[in-house]
């Protein structure tokens, strides 16, 4: 019996950066996009900024350009190394994208940013949210602490930005304050309540004109990153206020959800479709993804696929599962997965903050340059199936800050390869 | 000016404050010393049983009379601290044929009410299908920090001193006899003599390091044995296995978890333990033939206690072979007056242990007060009311602060208030102090969420200067992700990715102490 014809062109799986990138890339060739995951990935985690590699052999990269190119001469088996002069266009993409979705990411490969944090440490990044980046030098800051957010202390970002920026050759002064408001004496004040709250002009209003006397003689307002679901509220709020900035935190990450909700709407408007809440695996046969099966609302489906962007994350989002065996699994179509080197006893570095190396970080499914899955012989294994983000082997993310820019990367050149995929009879 | 105290103490744990309260109370003026926090050491580090005594009865039966007698007292004079979970010996098809009658006839003979039930009626729907047999025992279990800390609180209402984080340095004889002790605060360094009448040691699997210092030989020789925190409470009543004691062959419940133990193997070192993965895997496997769902439940950690045993045969083959009752030791035997060492012995007898030692502390100092501990309720126990699980819920409705509202810690439902009111009472407590008294960060993710909040609120109460303020939270996130690294596989090893992206690349506190090489 004949299959039925694929619905879409390209079917991605994974609904993290990674896999908002494919579609899009996917998308801008003209390809009908098929976007589906269980959940949203570790973009509601993370800060809303791409990483592109913040540290090198334990230094932080001032450049990254340069830092990416001496990557991947020393490390063949790094994504960068596949992945090459492409980083830099798909962050171009991205940019692009997410700015159609109304979120504006500045910086490039050139220089370094530095992100402020609600530890009070500051971390380098490639690309940031306008609302995450602020004028430390010289700074005299308004640390405001919200009443019933339990997830921002401004007496320990006060006590440890000082002495972090110094070393950076930054000179920081912050002064820490407490607001509380009528509206924030009320049970489950998380940052998303937080953020809908400030997405009301009204209550925005009110937070600025309470800050306003606080701020007197401040150059700068530091407030945990909770400033709105929508992009434009940071910026409207420092428009009352004057200069604002956002400090991540805990999960769940405001401006992470902005930037995915940025590149979901983009892909919505180049036609795309969204679909959350779908458990995935991949029928495959003789070296190409037949049809993907699918259990959502309670019901099974399965669709026949033209190509297919397989991006599940990596540990943290289960698309890499460490069984109790001691094996690294990818669950969803049963790639080989490069195993860590060494010894399970060693698998994990020893002190959780430590600096040194961790071999379960390296591993994962290695692809080629057009990001198809590689057996342990370098062949591809299966033709239209494209592999990005977390799943990538040879990344040793905790230490090098490079989940973002690989992400990112990996999942525009798969998204690419697999709108370039033809129809087969 | 030296100070001068009748008796001191040395160990922190359940056993040294229990006789520095016994002592105490007999109306002598004591010192306690301890080297790290409260249950720093052994105490700290047990699965939580409070033994009816029938895990002994066939092997050991002077230790099982032992414990039904203090497991009746502590029911009474410790109840907060104690949850009536009962316990349950599982009989499983295949396990020796007559170790049931031999079992039912040592408890009979050792005064423990041990009752055969119907299958039907164990309300664990967990158990196994392969339970044949199912013996019901008084078996319960208890919360060590919240006893040990009672007992400190008696004790100081008593006039005692308790000093934690300082630990024994040296000891000092006139003509054969303790006078004084040297004792160091491990935090600030300094160094202070003390005079003391008499040197009780409570130390527990350290025993002989203080002895050394007296310049007394005692042979102990640490049992170590490795428990699992599983992050689901499996079953109602503490499950035992009704054949001879071997490893894997307890799971306990205990707050909101179960810890699945124990192993036993005797080791010199007393202050590491290297856990290996196979180790883990025999407890999983022993514990999943009682309890299947075993299996499925996510391992959050993993830690060893050092079972103090005093070995005066110098028999180092199978310390579970080792008797459980301990030993009390006038070292004027070895030429020593003035030492006392309390050995041996278990959790569940820590009273009895500090009785003996008291008792023979008064008699070398020729006090004759009776002992009172064993109707003396503890602070906090005098209702009589048990723990139970929803106590903390219970509480925090009744404060009005609802069940989750700002809580700082989620997994073990720790209100921002609860955290004040322990830090305001222990002005000298750190995070740590706060996951040992209040369970912060023990639940299933291993202080992901709370690790933050909980800094942030020192940092307001007790504010230190520059880096220092991250200092607790790096100390915090390194002791829990110590117990993790062994048994990280599957969901616990997705959290501890989670735990890396929040901790290492969205704040980077990687890079927070260390100044970054360029």
């Amino acid at each position: 019996m004949p299959s039925p014809r694929p619905p879409y062109d390209v079917v991605v799986v994974g609904l993290g950066l990674a896999g908002l990138t494919a579609a899009l890339a996917a998308a801008s060739r003209g390809a009908r996009v098929l976007a589906l995951g269980k959940g949203y990935g570790t973009t509601h985690f993370r800060s809303g900024t791409i990483d592109v590699l913040g540290y090198l052999e334990g230094g932080a990269v001032r450049s990254p350009r340069p830092a990416l190119s001496a990557l991947a001469a020393a490390r063949p088996e790094h994504p960068y190394a596949r992945l090459g002069g492409r980083v830099e266009e798909a962050l171009s993409f991205l940019r692009d994208a997410a700015r159609g979705g109304g979120v504006e990411l500045q910086g490039g490969l050139d220089e370094a940013q530095l992100v402020a944090t609600t530890a009070g440490t500051l971390r380098p990044t490639c690309l940031a949210p306008t609302s995450l980046l602020g004028a430390w030098d010289g700074a005299r800051v308004l640390a405001v602490g919200l009443q019933g957010f339990r997830d921002f202390d401004p007496e320990l970002f006060a006590a440890t930005l000082p002495p972090v920026a110094a070393r950076l050759g930054l000179e920081v002064a912050v002064r820490p304050a407490r607001l509380s408001l009528a509206p924030l004496l009320r049970r489950h004040l998380d940052g998303l309540g937080l953020a809908r709250l400030l997405d009301r002009p009204a209550f925005r209003h009110q937070l600025a004109e309470a800050l306003r006397p606080l701020a007197r003689g401040c150059t700068l307002v530091a407030l945990p990153a909770v400033l709105g679901l929508e992009a434009a509220t940071a910026a409207a709020l420092a428009t009352e206020l004057g200069p604002a900035v956002e400090l991540p935190t805990l999960p769940p990450s405001v401006p992470g959800i902005r930037l995915q909700r940025a590149l979901e709407r983009a892909l919505r408007e180049r036609g795309g479709r969204v679909q959350v809440g779908a458990e995935v695996r991949l029928e495959c046969a003789a070296g190409r993804a037949r049809a993907l099966e699918l259990e959502a609302a309670g019901r099974r489906l399965r669709m026949p696929l033209r190509s297919v962007v397989l991006a599940t994350g990596g540990m943290a989002s289960g698309g890499l599962r460490l069984e109790p065996s001691g094996a690294v699994v990818e669950p969803a179509a049963d790639l080989p997965v490069a195993q860590p080197p060494g010894p399970p006893g060693r698998w994990f570095r020893e002190r959780f903050l430590g600096s040194c190396d961790q071999a379960i970080d390296l591993a994962g499914v290695r692809a080629d340059a057009c990001m198809r899955p590689l057996d342990a012989e370098g062949r591809v294994v299966i033709e239209n199936l494209f592999v990005a983000g977390g799943l990538l082997a040879g990344a040793e993310r905790s230490l090098e800050r490079s989940a973002d820019g690989i992400a990112c990367a990996s999942g525009y050149v798969a998204g690419l390869e697999a709108a370039a995929v033809e129809a087969t009879a | 000016m030296t100070r001068s105290y009748d008796v001191v103490v040395v160990g922190g744990g359940a056993t040294g404050t229990g006789l520095v309260r016994d002592l105490a109370m007999r109306g002598l003026r004591c010192l306690l010393v301890e080297q790290g926090d409260l249950c720093h050491g052994t105490t700290g580090r047990f699965h939580g049983l409070l033994h009816s005594g029938a895990r002994y009865v066939v092997r050991d039966p002077l230790s099982a009379r032992e414990c039904i007698a203090e497991n009746r007292v502590l029911r009474r004079i410790a109840a907060a601290c104690v949850e009536d979970t009962g316990g349950l010996f599982c009989w499983l098809e295949g396990d020796p044929e007559d170790y049931p009658e031999r079992f039912l006839a040592g408890c009979r003979e050792a005064g423990i009410p041990a009752e055969e039930i119907a299958l039907s009626r164990t309300r664990e729907p967990l158990l196994s299908p392969r339970l044949r047999r199912a013996f019901a025992v008084p078996d319960a279990t208890i919360q060590p920090f919240d006893l040990a800390a009672a007992n400190v609180r008696s004790a100081e209402a008593y006039g005692a001193t308790v000093h934690r984080y300082h630990r024994l340095v040296g000891v000092a004889t006139r003509s054969g006899r303790v006078c004084g002790v040297e004792v160091e605060d491990v935090r600030g360094g300094e160094r202070e003599r003390i005079e003391a009448g008499l040197l009780a040691s409570a130390a527990g699997a350290w025993a002989g390091r203080v002895a050394v210092l007296a310049g007394v030989e005692l042979p102990m020789s640490p049992g170590w044995g490795i428990m699992l925190v599983l992050n689901q409470r499996l079953c109602r009543a503490v499950v035992n296995r009704c054949r001879p004691p071997s490893d894997g062959d307890i799971v306990v419940p205990v707050g909101t978890v179960c810890i699945a133990g124990t192993t036993s193997r005797t080791l010199d070192t007393l202050d590491r333990y290297e856990t290996s993965r196979e180790e883990v895997d025999l407890v999983l496997t022993a514990s999943a033939e009682m309890i299947p769902a075993v299996r499925e439940a996510r391992v959050l950690r993993v830690y060893a206690g050092a079972r103090p045993l005093y070995d005066p045969g110098a028999d180092r083959a199978a310390s579970r072979a080792l008797t459980r009752a301990h030993t009390v030791i006038d070292h004027a035997r070895d030429g020593v007056e003035g030492f006392v060492s309390v050995v041996g012995g278990k959790l569940t007898t820590y009273r009895l242990m500090a009785e003996d030692a008291a008792d023979l502390a008064c008699r070398k100092l020729g006090v004759e007060a009776p002992c009172r501990t064993a109707t003396e309720p503890l602070p906090g126990s005098e209702p009589g009311r048990h723990y139970w699980l929803g106590k903390r819920l219970e509480a925090n409705e009744r404060e009005r602060e609802g069940a989750d509202a700002d809580l700082v810690c989620e997994c073990e439902l720790i209100p921002r208030r609860m955290l004040e009111r322990f830090l305001e009472s222990s002005p000298d407590a750190d995070l740590e102090d706060l996951l040992r008294g209040l369970r912060l960060g023990m639940g299933p993710c291993q202080g992901a969420f709370c690790s933050l909040r909980a800094a942030g609120l020192l940092q307001r109460l007790r504010p230190r200067a520059g880096l220092e303020a991250l200092s607790p939270l790096v100390a915090f996130l390194e002791e829990r992700a110590k117990g993790n690294r062994p048994v990280l596989r599957d969901d616990q090893a997705r959290q501890h990715r989670l735990n890396e992206i929040i901790y290492r690349e969205v704040l980077a506190l990687d890079h927070a102490l260390a100044p970054p090489a360029v």
